[in-house]
């Protein structure tokens, strides 16, 4: 093959792998969204552009540098760049405004640099954002893959649910919130506290409690989070009550097996050895509140 | 097809593809991105061989801290409003003489307690010593702030130049020299003294500073008057502790930042402090930031009396995140002053240890603006889901040892209260190296964060901030914009600290007439120096306690400069510092006056924030001696300061205090006013009566009635609680409600109706505003008393005279839920309290109670909530007694 062939080969080669790994990068949130449809998510990359190093380190190993594991967990999907301003003059102002147009960035992001899912209606819907998941390319790479993936099963499990009706809509609902790290649109999170499940649990025995905490508990649909809260309400009433220990750890274990990771899991953990005989603590040996 | 168009095609193609996505620009405000620390080339200073011995590092005196970063926080951040006591901002450091003065100039307190320490062999300079000059006119005063002004333009520049890199120069003291700093400090002593002269006066002072030998002189001289003889002697011992003086001695700029960028008590511990830090870290002892985070990380520590291990620790975690570029660009930008915020942030036990810092640092990293709604990531959860309360031991302690004990992790997973939550915003701006700062608020926590120069409130509910990181240990918020914007004039503020510091050197060396012609000039260029003001005011104290005409002045001057925009700052110094001394010295009743209206004339409204002016009042109160005085002064103050709607709720609230306390505190309920209290009451009620009441002051006539209404409930004032409401619906009667209240009476008349009630619920501002509907309440209009059913809260009514009770009927806004139970009382005295046994006969809003039967005699009467449900707020509008009155007995 003479100079003039390879040439050929190489650029050709240059235009496909373009349209393959970057054609789903727009310039807007709003391209994105368009092009995303109802049923794909759109990623936002969003780094601080004019405060933080971190923040310009990640940019350039991760995008700028169009690092392949990231490059293959974004995959075809949508996506967009966000540079966010501290203190923004009016060119960054209107840097800004050219990605995003005037929306803001949704509240569930909590730090940046990090990549957020939205879905095609412009719902926050997850996010990859810790130290531990954005420290390395390959670490953001896995926890996208991961998010993106479960949006694609939760996205047809919501689907399912808007389509059937009775008790398997609630069921596919039931399925869709079971899928870890995303939320799903238009579910009102039960916080037990909030809602005063907590307080009124108070003046009730453990066994009314619990006829209560379980009813409730099958009228779901929850989130895998709610459920273990709403059985830390009945936990800590037993505990409160002076319930055996047996029933605590029980409980506890219950909690836990819902999701071990949880902050609610590592609680459950942590309070079978202090409180449910799995192990002994010297700051806090028995409970203490006991009404 | 040609070579040329393959790679046009290409060229094209790469184009396409690289055009496809538009590619953000590093920048940082259009200024290079990349940080390189500036390593200024080693000084000449004598190096210390590896086989030279080394000393121990001089460790500081083992001290129980006088603060504990959580004396008012529990475990969790939980921090409630701070109570600052007068003497908990006394100095209680010692004064010494032959160690210098470690308290003079720059530390919060009474002058009273501090005091020129005189250098014993300094020679008496006829003319000089013990003589006052006069006052300085005002032409003389201008012509010191001209001569001033060009060399602080000269200071400022020369800031910005330190900032580049630059050689630093050959010491003229080296390491070997600090082993004996006594003959530094009288090489020095002197030098400024042969080139100053024995009469200096304010314009030699300004003249002298001009050269920048001799500004290193006097921040010299001001380092060894602050850090105190032994202190540095003792520093000296230790190699890395003579190389640091050495090198700071040698450094005009961080010699400068260091002496004159806040306040600089325990200076001496300071020192061994970053003496402790360089031997740890000899390489940060040239880096700039390395300086700027160990200046302020060692001198915040000392003063704050907290201990090395957590300065070394904080010091670690701000150079280590700085070298590592993981601040914010902010921190870049500070001064020595404003780092002081980050690097002496409060909690260095818990939220501001390394491990939590680093943890908001990593995963709550935000643009600036954005650390004000970071609390969003919180759920505020008094009780957890668990059941478990807040305040109790249990609320995290199963994830404290899997969550590695970070507050910051463990309430944002678990939940928290105003505490946490604000915690949590500011600590995350703070760990970013932002300045931020927790601040208490009536049972409540908030936060601020400083944004572009302004301090920027978060979480926030009440007006009244106590800053948990103050400069001056004076926690209000007008504290803190005063040392904003003191420090943010950095030209002026620098001239003006220098002469001070001067003028505290003159002082020692015995040279009073200069010394205070120095002072005059110091707060003449800068106004808002605070620590210069307290100085003045000490030394005038000791020199001249008794000179009408310079305690006048001071007065005079204070009300035209520091009030201009900061009323709570100059009414704190009046009343502290220049009332106890001067109005002694005014007997005459009109010319005191005079000197009150001078300040009262700067205050049309609040100025830079909502502020407490009854301390003020109270001490110009306090200065009366006779009741014809008290009657005079209060007559002029409410006066002057009733046309001023900011103030009028405010000194009618104090009006009556102030009258409920002449009346004497064992006075009895039931005994008769004293005359004086009888024409307080008048005054206060004519006062009310020409409140303005236009549509355009009708809020500010409605929140005044309200405070005072307060006022007159707390103090137990029927008649002038009586007198506030009746005004309130001549004035403001669109305020009240307009209730149709139907309900079954009792028989007889209602007897409450010209009574007094009041509830032990803790009312937050706008509750106090709204304080005359509780007057309502008792009316047939109805009325209004939110009460936030928790603990032991009662609405009390006093009777205006006591009587024989046939029934209470009491009347709720909603409904009373089930379960919720509620109980009366009745007392003759307001001291012993006996149930009523009646039935409570509850049917939905209407709760009455049958007494006819009981014959119960009461002046008091209580509904009592029982319980600790803190879900079921209700409302109060109607509370009527119903009864035959002893007065219609009689």
């Amino acid at each position: 093959m003479n100079r003039m062939g390879i040439q050929i080969i190489l650029g050709l080669t240059l235009l496909v792998g373009a349209g393959c790994v970057f054609g789903a990068q727009t310039r807007s949130y709003a391209d994105a969204l368009k092009k995303a449809g109802k049923s794909k998510p759109v990623v936002l990359f969003c780094y601080g552009a004019n405060y933080d190093q971190v923040s310009l380190k990640t940019y350039e190993t991760f995008i700028r540098s169009r690092n392949k594991e990231i490059m293959h967990a974004l995959g075809k999907e949508s996506w967009v760049v966000v540079p966010v301003y501290q203190e923004p003059n009016d060119k960054e102002k209107k840097e800004y405004e050219k990605v995003m147009g005037n929306k803001w960035l949704p509240g569930g992001m909590w730090s940046i640099p990090c990549f957020l899912v939205m879905d095609g209606a412009g719902n926050f819907r997850g996010a990859v954002q810790s130290k531990e998941e954005m420290e390395s390319p390959e670490a953001a790479a896995k926890a996208l893959t991961t998010l993106l993936k479960n949006f694609t099963i939760q996205q047809k499990l919501i689907e399912e649910s808007e389509r059937a009706s009775g008790d398997n809509k609630k069921k596919a609902l039931q399925k869709a919130l079971d899928v870890p790290g995303l939320k799903v649109p238009g579910h009102k999170e039960y916080d037990p506290v909030s809602s005063g499940l907590v307080d009124k649990v108070q003046s009730m025995s453990i066994s009314e409690a619990t006829t209560v905490i379980r009813d409730l508990l099958a009228g779901g649909p929850y989130t895998p989070l709610e459920r273990q809260m709403i059985l830390a309400t009945l936990a800590g009433h037993v505990r409160h009550k002076g319930g055996s220990p047996a029933m605590l750890r029980s409980l506890y274990n219950e909690i836990k097996e819902i999701d071990p990771t949880s902050s609610f899991g590592i609680y459950a953990e942590g309070a079978i050895k202090l409180w449910a005989g799995g192990g002994s603590s010297a700051s806090s040996p028995s409970p203490s509140g006991t009404n | 097809m040609s070579s040329k168009s393959i790679k046009l095609i290409i060229a094209i193609v790469v184009a396409v593809v690289l055009g496809y996505v538009s590619y953000p620009v590093f920048h940082f405000g259009g200024q290079k991105q990349a940080k390189t620390v500036v390593q200024t080339p080693t000084p000449a200073v004598p190096q210390v061989t590896p086989e030279e011995p080394q000393p121990e590092t001089p460790q500081p005196e083992q001290t129980t801290p006088t603060e504990t970063p959580d004396d008012t926080t529990d475990d969790d951040g939980q921090k409630g409003f701070e109570e600052t006591t007068a003497q908990e901002e006394e100095t209680t450091e010692e004064e010494t003489t032959e160690d210098g003065d470690n308290s003079f100039m720059f530390s919060d307190g009474d002058p009273d307690l501090r005091g020129i320490a005189e250098e014993k062999d300094a020679p008496a300079v006829e003319g000089q010593t013990d003589v006052v000059p006069p006052a300085p006119q005002e032409q003389k005063l201008r012509a010191i702030t001209t001569a001033a002004r060009n060399l602080a333009d000269a200071l400022q520049d020369d800031e910005k130049e330190a900032k580049r890199p630059r050689t630093t120069p050959t010491p003229e003291f080296n390491e070997e020299a600090w082993k004996d700093p006594v003959k530094i400090y009288k090489t020095v002593a002197e030098r400024v003294l042969k080139k100053i002269g024995q009469k200096p006066t304010a314009e030699d002072m300004i003249h002298f500073l001009g050269e920048a030998e001799n500004r290193k002189d006097v921040a010299l001289i001001s380092l060894f008057r602050k850090a105190g003889m032994s202190d540095l002697k003792d520093v000296a011992q230790h190699s890395m502790g003579a190389k640091l003086l050495a090198t700071l001695s040698s450094d005009p700029e961080w010699l400068c930042n260091t002496m004159f960028s806040g306040p600089t008590d325990k200076l001496g511990r300071g020192l061994r402090y970053m003496t402790a830090i360089f031997s740890d870290h000899p390489d940060d002892l040239m880096d700039p930031t390395s300086r700027r985070i160990a200046t302020t990380a060692a001198t915040e520590f000392a003063r704050e009396g907290w201990d090395q291990e957590g300065m070394l620790a904080r010091y670690d975690y701000y150079n280590t995140s700085y070298k590592e570029g993981k601040l914010n660009k902010i921190f870049d930008t500070l001064h020595y002053w404003d780092t002081r915020f980050v690097t002496g942030n409060r909690e260095h036990n818990t939220w501001g240890n390394p491990k939590c810092l680093a943890w908001e640092r990593d995963n709550v990293r935000l643009p600036l603006e954005r650390y004000l709604s970071a609390t969003d990531q919180l759920h505020y959860r008094m009780k957890n889901a668990f059941g478990d309360h807040v305040h109790g031991p249990d609320y995290l302690t199963p994830v404290r040892a899997a969550m590695n004990d970070i507050h910051p992790l463990m309430h944002r997973e678990i939940g928290g209260v105003c505490g946490a939550c604000s915690h949590y915003g500011a600590y995350a701006a703070l760990a970013a190296g932002i300045p931020a700062m927790t601040m208490g608020e009536p049972k409540h926590c908030a936060y601020t964060v400083r944004v572009n120069g302004d301090w920027k409130k978060g979480y926030t509910i009440f007006w009244q901030h106590s800053m948990h990181k103050t400069f001056w240990g004076l926690h209000d918020w007008e504290f803190l914009i005063l040392a904003q914007k003191l420090y943010e004039d950095r030209g002026n503020t620098l001239v003006s600290d220098h002469i001070a510091a001067l003028a505290d050197f003159l002082a020692a060396r015995r040279l009073t007439r200069s010394a205070i012609e120095g002072f005059d000039a110091a707060v003449a260029v800068q106004p808002l120096n605070w620590p210069a003001w307290q100085a003045f005011a000490g030394y005038l104290k000791q020199k001249a306690p008794e000179d009408k005409a310079r305690w006048t002045d001071l007065c005079l001057r204070i009300s035209d400069t520091l009030a201009e925009n900061f009323h709570d700052a100059a009414a704190t110094f009046l009343a502290r510092y220049v009332y106890p001394q001067l109005l002694p010295l005014v007997p005459n009743l009109k010319e005191r006056n005079k000197l009150f209206a001078a300040f009262f004339d700067k205050c049309d409204s609040y100025g830079v924030h909502h502020w407490d002016i009854t301390p003020l009042l109270n001490a110009q109160f306090d200065g009366c001696r006779t009741d014809a005085e008290k009657l005079d002064y209060m007559k002029t103050a409410l006066s002057v300061l009733m046309s001023k709607p900011d103030y009028s709720g405010s000194v009618l609230a104090w009006g009556l205090d102030a009258a409920a306390r002449s009346s004497g505190e064992g006075q009895q309920d039931d005994q008769e006013p004293s005359p004086l209290q009888e024409e307080f009451s008048k005054l206060i009620t004519s006062a009310m009566s020409h409140m303005r009441a236009g549509k355009k002051d009708q809020n500010a006539t409605w929140n005044g009635l309200g405070e005072a209404m307060y006022a007159a409930a707390e103090n137990n004032d029927v008649r002038t609680f009586q007198a506030i409401g009746k005004l309130a619906m001549q004035k403001c009667k669109k305020n009240f409600p307009k209730y149709k209240l139907k309900f079954r009476p009792f028989s007889g008349k209602v007897i409450s109706t010209k009574g007094l009630i009041h509830t032990s619920h803790k009312l937050g501002d706008g509750d106090v505003r709204n304080c005359c509907l509780h007057w309502g309440v008792l009316q047939k209009t109805g009325g209004s008393i939110p009460m936030p059913m928790g603990g032991d809260g009662t609405v009390t009514v006093k009777l205006e005279t006591g009587g024989l009770i046939n029934g209470v009927v009491i009347l709720f806004k909603k409904p009373i839920q089930d379960g919720q139970r509620f109980t009366l009382e009745t007392s003759e005295d307001g001291q012993n309290w006996s149930q009523v046994t009646a039935t409570t006969q509850l049917d939905g809003t209407v709760m009455r109670f049958d007494l006819q039967d009981a014959k119960i005699n009461a002046r008091y009467l209580r509904l009592v909530k029982e319980g600790d449900d803190k879900n079921s707020a209700v409302e109060m509008i109607g509370f009527y007694v119903y009864g035959k009155s002893n007065k219609s007995k009689a």
